[in-house]
C-alpha cells in the first residue's frame, strides 16, 4: 500500500469519529471542523511518523485540540463556556429531539471528563492511550470516566439512580 | 463501559461528519510541508521559528516558579510583516496595532489601517495571524486565488455603514493574512485586486525600545500610543498575573508632584531619576515599578515593568525608549 493510499484509508475511517470526538469534547461544530481538517493536513506533512504512531486517531484529535483556533472564538469560548455549548446541542438537536438530554449531559460534564468520555467512545482508546493522548496519568482517566459515566447514567436512568 | 451507553451516545453524534474532501486536507499537508522545508533550507528563519517555539510552549495546567534575575539585552521591536506593493492614493497610514495572544506568550493578530480623510467611509486593512481564517459573522460571497493559494472573500454588515469585503488566505504555513476594503474598497474586486498586491516588506513599528530583559517578546501595540512586552516564562498578556513591560505615551499625564498618589506608590515613595538625560521619576507600587520621563522632543511617556527589574534596570529600559 502507498503512503497515499494508506492516508486516504485512514481519512476516510477516522474523519467522523475524530470529529464527533472534538465536538463531545466541548469545541463548538465550527471550530472543530476547521481543527480536525487542520489536524488531518499535518498529519499528512508528516505521514512517515504519524502513521507510525500506536494511535494515529489519537494523535488526530490531540492536535486538533491543541490547534490554535481563532482569538475571536477562544475569547467567545472563555467568557460564554456553557452558553455556547448549550448553544451547540440545541443546533445539533434541532432534528433529533430525542437526543437532547443526553447530549445536554455530555456537553455539561467537567471538560476533562468530557475529553476522556470522547476519546474512549469514538476512537475507542483503552486507558493507558487515552491517559497519552491528554497527558494525564491512567488512574486520573480511570477517575475521570467513572465520573463521567455515572453522570450520564443518571441522565439517562433518572428514577433509576433515584433508587439506588 | 456499558455497550448500551456508548451505543446511545455514538448514535447522538451519528450526524457530526466532516465533509472536506480527501484531495483539500491532502493539498494543505502538501503546504504544510513545503513550508516546513523551506524552513529548514533557511539557517536564519529555522533559528527565528526554535525561537518562536520556545517562546509559546505554555501548558495550560503548568506552574511558574519565581522568576530569577533578570537580564537586560539589546532589543529590536520586530517590524509589521507585510505592506502593499502600491498603495492606492489618497490614504493615511499605517496605523499599526498588534493584539495578543490569548492563548500563549506570544503575538496574535498584527493589524495595519489605512483610512482616507477625505473620506471617512473608505479604507483598507491588512492583519497577519498565525492561524486562521476568524471571520465569524462574515457571510462568505466568493473564492479567489492569491498567489495560488486558495482564498475566501467575506462581506460583513456594519451596523449603520456600508459593507466591509474581505479576503483571508493561508500565505504561508502559520501566516493566515486579511485584507479588507470598505466604502470605495468595499467590493470583492477591490480586496482581491489589493490582496495581489500584499509583500514581504515590512514597517517599522512606531514606539521602539532598545533593551529588553533576555528571552522577552513584544505581544501587543498600540500605533505609538503603546508597547508591551512579555515574559515567555509567564502568562499570556492577556492574563493579569502576565510578566509584562509596557511602554505607555498617556495622552494626559500626571504632574510629577501628584504621582505618588496617582499610581499608588508603596509608602508614597518615589525617587527622581535620570532618564536619557532629562528628569524622570520612579516609583514602586504593590505590582510594578512604574516610571515617568520624557521623550527628547518632550511627550512624556511611562514605562511599568515587574518589580524583579533593579531600580537601575528600569531606569536602563527606560533610556531605550523611542521613536521610529
Amino acid at each position: 500500500m502507498t503512503p497515499e493510499e494508506s492516508f486516504a484509508e485512514f481519512y476516510a475511517a477516522w474523519k467522523d469519529p475524530c470529529l464527533r470526538a472534538v465536538v463531545a469534547s466541548g469545541t463548538d461544530r465550527a471550530t472543530a471542523e476547521e481543527a480536525v481538517a487542520e489536524a488531518f493536513s499535518r498529519a499528512w506533512a508528516s505521514w512517515p511518523k504519524v502513521s507510525r504512531h500506536p494511535a494515529p486517531s489519537a494523535w488526530i484529535v490531540r492536535t486538533a485540540l491543541n490547534h490554535r483556533v481563532s482569538r475571536w472564538r477562544r475569547t467567545r469560548r472563555e467568557v460564554a463556556l456553557t452558553t455556547e455549548i448549550a448553544d451547540g446541542v440545541i443546533a445539533l438537536n434541532a432534528a433529533h429531539p430525542e437526543r437532547d438530554d443526553l447530549l445536554r449531559a455530555v456537553a455539561a460534564l467537567p471538560r476533562r471528563q468530557r475529553e476522556v468520555v470522547a476519546l474512549r467512545m469514538f476512537l475507542d482508546l483503552d486507558t493507558q492511550r487515552t491517559a497519552e493522548a491528554l497527558d494525564l496519568s491512567p488512574g486520573t482517566v480511570t477517575a475521570h470516566l467513572h465520573r463521567a459515566l455515572a453522570a450520564l447514567r443518571a441522565t439517562l436512568s433518572p428514577d433509576l439512580e433515584a433508587c439506588s | 463501559m456499558s455497550t448500551d451507553l456508548r451505543t446511545d451516545v455514538t448514535r447522538a453524534y451519528a450526524d457530526v461528519t466532516l465533509a472536506d474532501p480527501l484531495e483539500q486536507i491532502v493539498r494543505r499537508g502538501r503546504r504544510i510541508r513545503r513550508a516546513r522545508r523551506a524552513r529548514q533550507a533557511a539557517p536564519a528563519l529555522l533559528v527565528a521559528a526554535a525561537v518562536a517555539v520556545g517562546v509559546t510552549v505554555v501548558r495550560e495546567d503548568e506552574s511558574f516558579g519565581p522568576p530569577g534575575p533578570v537580564e537586560l539585552v539589546d532589543y529590536s521591536v520586530p517590524a509589521f510583516p507585510l505592506s502593499f506593493e502600491r498603495l492606492p492614493a489618497g490614504l493615511d497610514g499605517p496605523h499599526a496595532s498588534l493584539d495578543p495572544s490569548f492563548d500563549e506568550v506570544g503575538p496574535g493578530t498584527a493589524h495595519a489601517g489605512w483610512s482616507d480623510p477625505a473620506d471617512p467611509d473608505s479604507g483598507i486593512g491588512l492583519s497577519v495571524r498565525a492561524d486562521g481564517p476568524g471571520m465569524d459573522g462574515a457571510d462568505e460571497v466568493g473564492d479567489a486565488e492569491i498567489a495560488g493559494e486558495d482564498a475566501t472573500v467575506y462581506r460583513s454588515e456594519v451596523s449603520g455603514g456600508a459593507d466591509v469585503f474581505s479576503v483571508v488566505w493561508e500565505r504561508t504555513d502559520d501566516q493566515w493574512v486579511g485584507v479588507t476594503g470598505s466604502g470605495r474598497f468595499g467590493s470583492e474586486a477591490a480586496v482581491v485586486d489589493l490582496a495581489r498586491g500584499v509583500v514581504d516588506r515590512g514597517f517599522a513599528v512606531p514606539l521602539q525600545v532598545s533593551l529588553a530583559p533576555r528571552g522577552w517578546v513584544v505581544v501587543a501595540y498600540k500605533m505609538d500610543r503603546v508597547l508591551t512586552l512579555a515574559d515567555p516564562a509567564g502568562r499570556p498578556a492577556t492574563e493579569a498575573s502576565a510578566r509584562t513591560l509596557t511602554v505607555h505615551l498617556p495622552p494626559e499625564p500626571s504632574a510629577p508632584a501628584d504621582l505618588p498618589r496617582d499610581v499608588g506608590a508603596t509608602d508614597g515613595r518615589m525617587d527622581e531619576v535620570t532618564v536619557q538625560g532629562r528628569p524622570g521619576y520612579l516609583l514602586p507600587t504593590s505590582e510594578v515599578w512604574f516610571l515617568q520621563a520624557s521623550l527628547a522632543d518632550g511627550t512624556v511617556f511611562t514605562l511599568q515593568a515587574p518589580l524583579d527589574l533593579t531600580p537601575e534596570q528600569v531606569v536602563e529600559v527606560a533610556d531605550g525608549v523611542g521613536r521610529s
